[in-house]
């Protein structure tokens, strides 16, 4: 290099090579091929080490990146791996489905037409490429305290705090419903985004850390609340949020209308050879499929049905392109795989007598801020038409669905559903039973990993500040 | 074009932050302030302090040298180039500095004669009007509008890379990825100012200069932790037990030194036709050493209608006779000739940006010239351009920070040619210990009879090398030419006698230069700079 403070000049910002859309459309495997370590270094190289590094004040688990790129500059491999799991326990998670173009190479400084830093793929080759040649945490220093946590629900937040608590000291068991960890991680997010070895690879060094796991157990159904408040010195919960949002309009009990998630889950179950991928089988090879709504688990379900082999895959969203809540990179990703979007389409009816025939969209327009300043969009009279469809996934968010037993253990709720949780310094996410900590989307409604992951860490801090270790 | 301004050339290291050799005490600054306004009678001088305990008093003495301004500067904010560990780890806040200089000056009826500003991290109206009430009349911004064109406080100002257009060379980042305009600074301060009058207005004042230091409008706030809670705030807001009448800012225009300086008055209204008509003439006067300053007051004229060297046509000489009191030819401009036969005080040629200087010892002097001192310290110090010859010994730190001028003498003391840039000095005798440091341009010619200079130079930055009469015959005849010069202008029996037998001689010169300059550019640069 000529001169290595004009690097980001000089290189332009080079994302990871992606499969090919005909290669990848015909597979559930990711489309982002690894960084090599030449390719690595230069990319991070690029990073100008900013006096007020933006992309670590927008991360949410503020991450030293600018230290672990120069790290990955001078080929420092190992101590990045451990800087970067100062501040993140799902690093390589966050490195593919964080949507960085929203956060940390949204606010890189580089940003300005200059190509931000490639983060997320570089984030990505440090736990990848560290797991790979050996590398593991360092708990020599750790210090058995002999209390013990029990962490229900294995998603982010719950791994974020296992993952902390076990660093102090603190021996966790983290349960789940379901036979795997890693929860929406796992049973959510699709193959395509997230190969599930790379979570398989993290419960072996989680176990190795000393976090035990009890999975297909559902506190509530196959073991009571009870009984982990007797075991354990503190519980966590971070749950998650799974009631879907309906859209309140005819025909939507319709057979061939389905929700997003259990459309997601029965697939990812049908991949992973686990039993219980759906009476039918769900697939929706050979079917026109409409997908209603433009978040980025609206995408997910648009690039699942495309991979199934569906004849047509439209999306309707309400407002805008350039007002799509989701991460922009899963946007063109779907384009680019041949999904149809209408914009300013609100659906008013799903149509059909024994089975879904068609959706009917009203034509909307953009109208004043509400409160949180997003326009609402507002119906044009007489613009209505039917969509022709097979099948209908509904995509519009997700609920708070809190368990029955929470108000029977003193953990109450806000209004809308949410576990209310202390905001204390010293010990924050405490609910309002002191011995219960909670985190994650059940907190602040559904969020993205790595907010689950920060509050996760968080609420370990306050779980070892309650338990006077640490 | 940073080059150009800083007298350097591309690829000449500078060493930053620069110290101030000619700063050395109180007495030093107030001769500092003197030269400056005798170069430029209009202008006003403002001096930069660092808030720390006991700013007041230094405060005290700066408006006692007669600076008109005084800036007290918190340790908030700071430049971007700097080390994280100065910015954090440096100085104090500007209210404590501000606070202490504001009742110092005040307490010794200094206040009415100097304007107090303060900067560091002022960023709102309120910051404002608070430096207002602690006793500040004027207010300096750095970053808060740095950022308002754009500047996002990278902390790469020195590596030439900002990726914001600002702090760089670069014209792809100029051009294409600095987005400021005038009017986003404008807006800034519109803000600003309209603050300030929304919280005057709230207080029931018209203007800013009813509350300054007006402390009593303050308002000590208990804290929030157990240590702010301890903060004694009373010595902040504390108004001097002097008489309430006493100025709270400044009311005059400027502070005119007690020396009016008046053999320079008298020397410009009779060069003053001859500066006008660039004719050029011929002068003489007689010195006393309480004439300071000598010279400054007619390169200031020469240069505001001229330029740096606009007279060097048609030169004007000046010959004077007897002690030159400090700053003899300070400033000195292309085109103005100042021969001084009898002796000068420190600071001869300070700052030097054209023209020449020949000291020599009175007629019928009998001593040995190259024994004898001459000027006193730090003289030639920053000096840009032009040339001196002095038949007699320089006092210390000769030729600090020179990086243009060419000299000739007789002798140094200590720390000759330190953090020197360009030019080149030729010394015909003995130097004092630590020649050279920092020493990264131009070159030097040593005389060394006693063969200890390898022992006195500073081996940091600089290597030293014989002169070989084939080799180099640029070199020898380069030296010909000083010594030849050095003869004609000072009438000086020693430089005779080794321009006479410089076969015997020459094998006792040194060649001084950068180790990282090549012997055979040096001349070759010299030539080019000139």
């Amino acid at each position: 290099m000529a001169d290595k403070t004009l690097q980001f000049l000089d290189v332009p910002r080079t994302d990871p090579a992606k499969a090919p859309v005909e290669a990848r459309v015909v597979t559930f495997r990711e489309i982002y091929a690894p960084f090599d370590a030449g390719g690595a270094a230069q990319q991070a190289g690029r990073c100008l080490g900013c006096g007020n590094p933006f992309c670590e004040w927008k991360c949410p688990v503020h991450n030293y990146i600018p230290n672990w790129l120069k790290l990955i500059e001078e080929g420092n491999l190992f101590e990045a791996a451990e800087l970067s799991h100062k501040t993140n326990s799902l690093p390589e998670v966050c490195g593919r489905i964080c949507p960085q173009d929203r956060l940390c190479e949204g606010a890189c400084t580089l940003n300005d037409g200059l190509g931000a830093v490639t983060i997320g793929a570089i984030e990505k080759y440090i736990t990848d490429e560290a797991l790979k040649a050996g590398w593991r945490p360092d708990m020599s220093n750790v210090q058995v305290t002999g209390r013990r946590v029990a962490v229900v629900g294995a998603g982010p937040a719950g791994l974020a705090c296992a993952d902390i608590l076990a660093r102090n000291g603190v021996a966790p068991t983290v349960f789940d419903r379901y036979e795997r960890i890693g929860g929406l991680l796992t049973f959510g997010i699709p193959p395509f985004k997230l190969e599930k070895d790379v979570l398989e690879k993290r419960r072996e060094i989680m176990e190795g850390m000393g976090v035990r796991f009890r999975l297909g157990v559902e506190i509530g159904a196959d073991l009571a609340f009870d009984a982990l408040l007797a075991e354990y010195d503190a519980v966590f919960l971070g749950m998650g949020t799974y009631a879907a949002v309906r859209g309140g309009f005819a025909g939507e009990d319709l057979p061939g209308v389905h929700e997003a998630l259990p459309y997601l889950i029965a697939n990812i179950r049908r991949e992973l050879g686990l039993p219980g991928a759906g009476a039918e089988g769900l697939t929706l090879r050979g079917k026109r499929v409409v997908v209603l709504g433009g978040g980025d688990t609206a995408m997910d379900c648009n690039r699942t049905a495309i991979r199934q082999g569906a004849e047509s895959v439209t999306c309707t969203y309400r407002r805008d392109e350039r007002n799509m809540p989701g991460s922009r990179r899963d946007y063109r990703n779907s384009r680019e795989e041949g999904v149809e979007f209408l914009f300013n389409r609100q659906p008013i009816e799903i149509v059909g007598s024994e089975q879904v025939e068609g959706v009917k969209l009203v034509t909307t327009q953009l109208g004043a801020p509400d409160a949180r300043g997003r326009r609402v969009p507002q119906a044009v009279p007489g613009s209505e038409q039917i969509v022709p469809a097979d099948a209908v996934i509904i995509a519009f968010g997700f609920l708070p669905s809190p368990a029955r037993w929470f108000g029977e253990h003193a953990i109450r709720l806000h209004d809308n559903g949410r576990v209310r949780v202390s905001a204390a310094a010293a010990r924050p996410f405490q609910t309002t039973n002191p011995r219960v900590f909670a985190g994650g989307d059940m907190v602040r409604g559904s969020d993205l990993v790595v907010t689950a992951v920060f509050e996760g860490r968080e609420a370990a801090r306050g779980i070892l500040d309650y338990l006077g270790v640490g | 074009m940073i080059a150009t301004l800083r007298f350097a050339r591309p690829g000449v290291g500078l060493i930053s932050p620069p110290p101030h050799h000619d700063i050395y005490s109180i007495e030093d600054l107030a001769q500092l302030i003197f030269d400056l306004k005798q170069v430029n009678p209009q202008a006003l001088v403002s001096v930069k302090l660092v808030a720390e305990p006991g700013v007041g008093t230094v405060a005290a003495g700066v408006a006692k040298a007669y600076a008109d301004l005084i800036t007290v500067s918190g340790y908030d904010g700071g430049t971007g180039a700097s080390p994280l560990s100065s910015i954090k780890y440096a100085g104090t806040p500007w209210e404590l500095g501000l606070a202490e200089t504001h009742q110092t000056l005040r307490l010794n009826d200094l206040r009415h004669r100097v304007r107090l500003q303060t900067d560091g991290g002022l960023k709102t109206g309120l910051d404002v009007v608070k430096a207002a009430l602690l006793g500040a009349e004027s207010f300096g911004f750095g970053t808060a509008p740095m950022v308002a064109l754009g500047c996002k406080y990278l902390r790469i100002c020195h590596l030439n890379n900002c990726a914001t257009g600002i702090a760089t060379q670069h014209n792809v980042l100029r051009s294409k990825y600095f987005v400021g305009l005038p009017q986003m600074v404008m807006n800034y301060f519109n803000f600003v100012a309209a603050e300030v009058r929304e919280i005057l207005a709230s207080l029931g004042a018209r203007s800013l200069a009813e509350i300054i230091g007006r402390t009593e409008l303050l308002e000590a706030l208990p804290g929030v932790t157990p240590r702010q809670r301890k903060l004694d705030l009373r010595p902040i807001l504390a108004n001097s037990a002097l008489a309430p009448g006493a100025p709270q800012f400044c009311v005059t225009p400027a502070n005119a030194p007690f020396d009016k300086g008046e053999l320079a008055e008298r020397m410009v209204r009779e060069m003053l036709p001859a500066i006008e008509g660039k004719r050029g003439g011929e002068f003489a006067y007689e010195l006393k050493n309480y004439n300071r300053s000598i010279g400054a007051r007619l390169s200031g004229e020469i240069a505001r209608r001229w330029g740096n060297a606009g007279m060097a046509d048609a030169p004007l000489t000046v010959r004077c006779r007897g002690n030159a009191g400090q700053s003899f030819g300070v400033w000195n401009a292309g085109g103005l000739h100042l021969y001084l036969e009898g002796d000068a005080n420190d600071y001869v040629g300070k700052g030097m940006a054209g023209g020449r200087l020949v000291l020599r010892h009175p007629r019928g002097a009998r001593y040995a010239t190259h024994e004898t001192v001459i000027m006193g310290n730090t003289c030639l110090y920053g000096a840009t351009g032009g040339e001196l010859f002095a038949a007699g010994v320089a006092g210390e730190r000769f030729a600090v920070r020179n990086s243009g001028a060419v000299a000739v003498l007789e002798g140094a003391g200590d720390h000759c040619c330190e953090y020197m840039t360009g030019g080149a000095v030729c010394v015909l005798g003995r130097t004092g210990v630590n020649f050279g440091a920092g020493f990264t341009g131009g070159f030097a010619y040593v005389l060394d009879l006693e063969r200890n200079f390898v022992d006195r130079y500073n081996h940091e930055l600089i290597d030293i090398s014989r002169i070989h009469p084939e080799a180099m015959q640029s070199h020898v005849q380069h030296l010909e030419d000083l010594l030849e010069r050095h003869v004609a202008e000072t009438a000086s029996r020693w430089a005779e006698e080794i321009a006479n037998d410089l076969r015997t001689f020459l094998p006792k010169f040194w060649v001084v230069k950068p180790k990282a300059a090549s012997i055979d550019s040096l001349i070759e640069n010299l030539r080019r700079a000139a």
